[in-house]
């Protein structure tokens, strides 16, 4: 070891050899001692500074450029040594190539890199001190020895290779393609390369900062190209001797080799480059072509397929568009054919279309795209949205329909009523809570829920008055549905109905009670319906009534009763509706006859007389001629009254029934074909107010409004309940000019101001 | 023998880094080796105060010896210009012209500050300075090219401004956008023309900013500066002007990390007294977010000590646990205050308060509430002209005697340092400062 | 922690003293932490210290023995040393003791801590020092220290001079 103030030549020879011992055999071991007086050796050059000169000029100069002078003295020797050391190492790689270059590198790199470090802790003293100072003031070139050896590495060795045609990362690329091709390679010699070249990379800011630009220059760039090129050329070979199922499996298998690349011997930071790549090459540049196959994989139902299909699709964006459109069609394609094949094979054309089956179709094309939507395409919304605008499609307008959107509304109406009605043979096939929930799945889709609306209410009319409903609970259970999917406003009045039921029984029950307390001359068993008029869509009689002898004294004890009540309020009596059951005493056998009101007032006037003419029946009931022969036909169909003679009707003495109670009270058929056109008449009347009462509001809040926008405005408001159509809406607009609830404003054509 | 003479230049340097900023020229003339050491530590923070410009040109500046020395530069970090010598009333041109020289060559310069009116060549000196990360000064007559010439300066953490003119406050919101990754400090100070629009525009950049102070500027309010915190989610540190507007306060952005806080009174305009009402608007305001204040300013005026006394209150109600410093500047408060504050502030490490000076005794008792108290500041409330009655030693003997924990004592430029050896008796060792000033501000944050 | 906390590491001085010692207390000294992970095969040798001789090492030991099991400094990083060493708050009461020794011994634990990369021991004694110097006047270190005056007349006027802008005033 050489005396603490020895000069430079001695000091650095003893340095070197020690050095040179570490770099190149340092697997035959460093003892202590040799650890110690290396570290002592460049401590005690550093540290025992000479002075320089006691001239005036060069005060401050002196020692402290001393120490800078000693430091920089040990720097230089060791870039001297490490220039040298690597030209040797560079020599060794002129001749290899490929496999062989590799190995070499990597095993020098090991070398170098336990080396390096090793005198870097030999040389810590120059680090904390010397080479901290330089940089401190800004000194450029200046490292901490391992720095410094790997920017030695850079210069003298991996530059100089890699300027003779990238040798070095070539060579990592043919490896690469050789795995890509199904062969084994040496993948830790691969990584250890990669990773001496992310390790070469410097960030003067920051030294101690990963800095990927040498990684990324020298090797992802050349090897994003070669990957480029790699799949470019095997996806189109594939795909031209293949069918597109192979590919995509294909497809699929080289993107998760590509991850698992880059997990085993590349840099994280390459995973999104490289794979953003790969999913343009293998899948961007053929999009075309899987777009194309999609329809079959439909046809066929090939799930799997499906599945890869939209997993590889999705990686790329607006991959999944040209999808989702042909899905569009093939739903809607596929609804419309379902409705097609029903309507051609039902003989009885579109009347006698039978609510289920319509149901039934409508629902299995949605449920099987249902599933497909999650089952292949993860219930992706977009997958989702497309589905809906088809069923919306197909739900609306189809060969039952035709042109009219009312029709599905109606048939969903009926089935909703056969469902809720009481013996009905589908509620003992199915749970009718199921029913009723996949009902409402095809509800959300109509357009015209207002017509729904209407049906509905009109039936739920008729079934409560005529107690045929099949439970309360699944009335209920209906409404709350309705509520849920259109608000409260829209089964406000069902609701109303319901309590107007409940709040009747309560008065017919106090009615009773009051009779039996004041009268107790009551043979007639009396049940009130007392509905408000403004929520039941029941039409008062359209003529005279006589009311029977017989009921006459009930009828006015009620009325009496009412008004002590509620006074104020008005009763109309809906004999149209009412209906009575009567107790044959003329016969052997006693019947019950269940009949309308104005059955019954003819048959009691048979209490009186056998025979009656027609207008003997006209003047005793006040019922017009037209209404009253249909009546009369139904007694007469059903051997109640016996017509021989025109115009004159006897009461059956042989009058004979399997049942006791004989039920006469059915509906008229032009009062069933009556129906359907009356809703709609009255969906076409409220749906004017509803545009006019739109229109008002937009109007009264915006006080100006261009016509466009208004029309927009509207549209966007109503479409929860119905789709308007523009020239309704334009009708409104000039209705409400009319009646001035809206002006033109001066001076130009398309606005309108609100008129308070 | 190793000594002192002997040891290597390496461990000299460390111990000087050891000793205080002040007092390094005497060291500089014991040896060569110990004029080496100091030297780098000498030149790292310059400052001309007004006792060089005084005795220019006599007595050399740094700059000049920079002129000699070149290599003096690479040690210049902190340039800290509060004054400049006149000759017929102009910027003597001789010391322009030295210290342009010798600014030029310090290339490692950090912080710079220049509170000087009307010296806008200085702002070349800051030109092409890679690591500027400080930049304080009067930017009175700021053009247009001179601001583009400093948002060259991509380091910058700390930025003040005074007085700045319109073209610096156009160019504002340009500005902290360039610097927004690194910018940490916004200080705006008695700038008349700054308006809310600016003010938002820059901070919506600055969303990592956690030093906020607009504080004299009479067109933004205590209210706007809260609004617009909604930006600065990350503040530590804000001061503002409270102002009388008639507006309620409104609910003020969340402000979580809120350490430190500066309220002034003092420079709102007089149009309107200050109600009590708004002033006690504020904490509250700030309470939802439950910061954890540790540090509390407030400047204000004699005529508003009541106030102050009724915020004291309020503040120790919400926030004594955390409280590690507090200042009350420009007002006087009642003793009884104090006591409450060293009763309550169980962290109290330093108090900054006008001492009461007739009443010493009651003070000292006040202050002996406190376990806690390091360092007690008296402020000079310029309400007493003439001669004043300040403490003496025994009076300083007696508080800290009082007030274990307490190691200093400060009236205007005398110090008394605790020197504890037992544990009952206390002598305190006495120095007088020379009165330098500081070139931070009131409001500025020690840490 | 069985084995590296209780082995037993021999070092020799350059004075031929040995001492034995815990392996965690010989590791505040980062160059020996820093030599026993390099050097991996087992030797029989003690640790030669070519630069520190048995009485100071001897309290250096004193020093890491009572400081054992602190964590050690952080690595550096590229800031200037000086803004963390300026925080740094006063001495404590058992290393104000500690430190109260001769002149010389004084500088000898400066030296042989710089020598050994302990970087708390280093700052204390070099703290010591500093609070020595503070305050006094260019004679007053000189007769304290020892130190010659190896100005000419003519320079440290003009030291003076170029430095007078830092006096105090």
């Amino acid at each position: 070891m050489p005396p603490p103030n020895a000069d430079l030549a001695v000091t650095w020879a003893f340095l070197e050899e020690g050095v040179d011992h570490i770099m190149t055999k340092l697997q035959t071991g460093v003892s202590y001692s040799k650890y110690m007086s290396l570290y002592t050796v460049a401590y005690n050059y550093c540290t025992l500074s000479k002075m320089h000169g006691t001239h005036i000029e060069s005060l401050g100069m002196t020692n402290r450029t001393g120490a800078s002078l000693m430091g920089a003295d040990l720097y230089n020797n060791l870039i001297r040594y490490l220039v040298a050391h690597l030209k040797q190492l560079r020599q060794s790689t002129e001749s290899r190539e490929d496999e062989n270059l590799l190995r070499y590198y990597a095993g020098e790199w090991d070398r170098y890199t336990t080396g390096a470090n090793y005198i870097n802790r030999l040389f810590t003293y120059l680090n904390r001190y010397w080479v901290q100072r330089e940089r401190d003031e800004g000194r450029k070139g200046v490292y901490p020895v391992y720095t410094l050896a790997l920017v030695q590495w850079r210069a003298h060795l991996f530059f100089p290779i890699q300027q003779k045609n990238t040798k070095l990362a070539s060579a990592i690329l043919r490896l690469i393609e050789m795995q890509r091709n199904g062969e084994t390679i040496d993948q830790g010699l691969v990584k250890k390369v990669v990773e001496s070249f992310v390790s070469l990379g410097l960030d003067d800011a920051d030294i101690n900062k990963a800095c990927l630009d040498v990684y990324r220059e020298h090797f992802e760039t050349p090897f994003l190209a070669a990957t480029e090129q790699y799949y470019k050329q095997e996806s189109e070979t594939f795909l031209a001797n293949n069918t597109v199922s192979d590919y995509l499996k294909k497809a699929e298998e080289r993107l998760k080799e590509e991850e698992d690349r880059v997990e085993r011997y590349l840099n994280t930071q390459t995973r999104k480059p490289l794979i953003n790549k790969c999913e343009d090459v293998l899948i961007r540049q053929h999009a075309e072509l899987m777009w194309e196959n999609f329809q079959t994989l439909l046809d066929y139902d090939r799930d799997e397929d499906l599945q890869r299909m939209y997993a590889l699709l999705s990686r790329i964006p607006e991959g999944l568009e040209p999808l989702r459109k042909k899905f569009e069609e093939h739903v809607k394609n596929a609804g419309l054919a379902s409705i097609s094949k029903l309507v051609g094979e039902d003989a009885a054309g579109l009347d006698g279309l039978d609510p289920k089956a319509y149901v039934d179709a409508l629902l299995d094309v949605h449920t099987k795209n249902s599933d497909i939507v999650t089952r292949s395409f993860r219930g992706e919304a977009g997958f989702v949205a497309s589905l809906d605008k088809a069923c919306r499609e197909f739900i609306n307008r189809n060969s039952a329909t035709g042109t009219l959107t009312s029709k599905s509304p109606e048939l969903l109406s009926k089935h909703a009523d056969l469902l809720l009605r009481k013996n009905n043979k589908l509620a003992e096939e199915v749970d009718l809570e199921d029913a009723l929930n996949r009902l409402m799945v095809l509800f959300k889709y109509l357009e015209d829920k207002d017509v729904f609306q209407t049906f509905y209410t009109t039936k739920l009319s008729k079934r409560l008055i005529h107690g045929v409903s099949a439970s309360d609970e699944s009335e209920a259970s209906m409404i709350s549905k309705l509520k849920e999917a259109c608000g409260f406003e829209y089964t406000n009045k069902l609701q109303r109905m319901f309590t107007d039921m409940s709040l009747s029984k309560d008065l017919t029950d106090a009615f009773k009670d009051r009779m039996q307390q004041n009268h107790d001359d009551m043979d007639i068993s009396f049940n009130v319906m007392v509905l408000g008029t403004n929520f039941w869509p029941l039409n008062p009689p359209t003529h005279d009534f006589v009311i029977p002898t017989e009921i006459l004294p009930t009828y006015e004890r009620f009325q009496k009763y009412y008004q002590t009540k509620h006074s104020g309020r008005k009763l109309t009596w809906l004999w149209n509706y009412s209906k009575n059951e009567l107790r044959t005493n003329y016969l052997n056998q006693k019947y019950i006859l269940m009949t309308s009101s104005y059955q019954m007032a003819i048959l009691v006037q048979y209490n009186k007389n056998d025979t009656l003419s027609l207008d003997e029946l006209i003047a005793a009931t006040s019922v017009p001629k037209d209404h009253l022969i249909q009546v009369l036909a139904l007694l007469v169909k059903a051997k109640v009254l016996v017509n021989e003679e025109t115009d004159q009707y006897d009461l059956n003495p042989s009058f004979k029934s399997k049942k006791i109670r004989v039920n006469l009270n059915l509906p008229i058929k032009t009062e069933t074909k009556a129906e359907s056109t009356e809703v709609l008449k009255t969906v076409d009347e409220d749906r004017k107010y509803v545009i006019q009462a739109t229109i008002v509001r937009v109007m009264k809040a915006r006080k100006t409004m261009k016509n466009q926008a208004l029309i927009q405005e509207v549209i966007s408001q109503i479409t929860q309940r119905f789709a308007p159509k523009i020239p309704d809406i334009k009708k409104a607009i000039d209705t409400l000019l009319e009646k001035e609830y809206i002006e033109r404003v001066e001076g130009t054509r398309d606005t309108f101001a609100y008129v308070a | 023998m190793v000594s002192a003479d002997n040891l290597n230049q390496d461990v000299l340097e460390l111990i000087m880094t050891f000793l205080p900023n002040t007092g390094l020229a005497c060291i500089a003339l014991v040896s060569r080796s110990f004029y080496a050491a100091i030297i780098p530590k000498l030149y790292r923070i310059i400052s001309f105060r007004a006792s060089h410009a005084t005795r220019f040109p006599r007595v050399k500046t740094a700059f000049a010896t920079i002129s000699i020395h070149p290599w003096f530069a690479t040690y210049v970090r902190n340039v800290d210009i509060r004054t400049v010598p006149l000759l017929d009333s102009r910027p003597h041109p001789k010391f322009l012209l030295e210290a342009s020289q010798a600014m030029l060559k310090c290339k490692n310069l950090t912080s710079f500050k220049c509170m000087v009116i009307g010296l806008p060549t200085v702002l070349k000196w800051v030109n092409n300075k890679p690591n500027l990360s400080e930049l304080q000064f009067r930017a009175t007559s700021l053009t247009t090219e001179q601001v583009g010439m400093l948002m060259q300066a991509k380091k910058l953490c700390h930025l003040s401004l005074e007085n700045a003119s319109c073209n610096a406050l156009d160019l504002l919101p340009r500005w902290a956008e360039r610097i927004s990754s690194t910018l940490t400090s916004l200080t705006l100070y008695m700038t008349p023309d700054l308006n809310e629009i600016v003010l938002e525009g820059a901070l919506q950049h600055l969303p990592n900013l956690t030093t906020l102070a607009v504080i004299g500027c009479h067109k933004i309010d205590h209210i706007t500066v809260l609004r617009l915190l909604y930006l600065t989610p990350l503040i530590e540190s804000l001061g503002f002007t409270v102002m009388e507007t008639g507006c309620p306060l409104g609910l003020p952005p969340p402000v979580p990390h809120l350490q430190h806080l500066v309220l002034d009174t003092q420079n709102a305009t007089y149009s309107s007294m200050l109600t009590s009402e708004t002033l006690m608007s504020i904490l509250p305001g700030l309470q939802l977010s439950s910061p954890e204040i540790a540090s509390f300013i407030i400047k204000s005026t004699q005529r508003q000590s009541e106030l102050v006394q009724d915020l004291i209150k309020q503040l120790l109600t919400r926030q004594a646990p955390t409280l590690r410093r507090l200042s009350i500047l420009d007002t006087t408060i009642p003793v009884s205050t104090i006591e409450a504050i060293c009763k309550s502030c169980v962290r109290l490490e330093r108090l900054d308060v006008a001492f009461p000076i007739s009443e010493i005794p009651g003070f000292t008792k006040a202050v002996g509430r406190s376990k806690s108290l390091r360092t007690l500041i008296d402020v000079d409330t310029h309400t007493v002209h003439g001669l004043r009655r300040s403490l003496n030693n025994d009076n300083v003997c007696t508080i800290m005697e009082k007030v274990p924990s307490l190691q200093r004592v400060v009236t205007g430029q005398r110090v008394w340092t605790a020197m504890r050896e037992s544990q009952d008796t206390v002598e305190v060792a006495f120095e007088r400062r020379p009165n330098q000033g500081s070139s931070s501000y009131w409001f500025a944050r020690h840490e | 922690m069985a084995a590296p906390a209780t082995q037993q590491i021999k070092i020799r001085c350059n004075d031929e003293k040995e001492f034995t010692v815990d392996r965690d207390v010989l590791e505040r000294s980062v160059l020996i932490k820093n030599m026993l992970e390099d050097v991996t095969e087992q030797q029989d040798a003690p640790i030669p210290l070519p630069n520190v001789s048995g009485p100071v090492m001897a309290k250096v030991l004193e020093y890491c023995t009572h400081h054992r099991g602190e964590p050690l400094p952080s690595a550096d990083t590229e800031q200037s040393q000086d803004e963390t060493r300026k925080r740094t708050t006063d001495i404590s009461e058992w290393d104000q003791k500690f430190i109260t020794v001769d002149q010389e011994m004084l500088f000898e634990i400066i030296l042989a801590a710089n020598y050994l990369d302990i970087k708390s021991l280093l700052d204390v004694g070099c703290k010591t020092v500093a609070n020595m110097i503070k305050g006094k006047t260019p004679e007053e270190i000189r007769k304290l220290f020892n130190i010659v005056n190896d100005f000419t007349p003519e320079e440290e006027a003009q030291i003076k001079k170029e430095n007078e802008w830092a006096e105090d005033r």
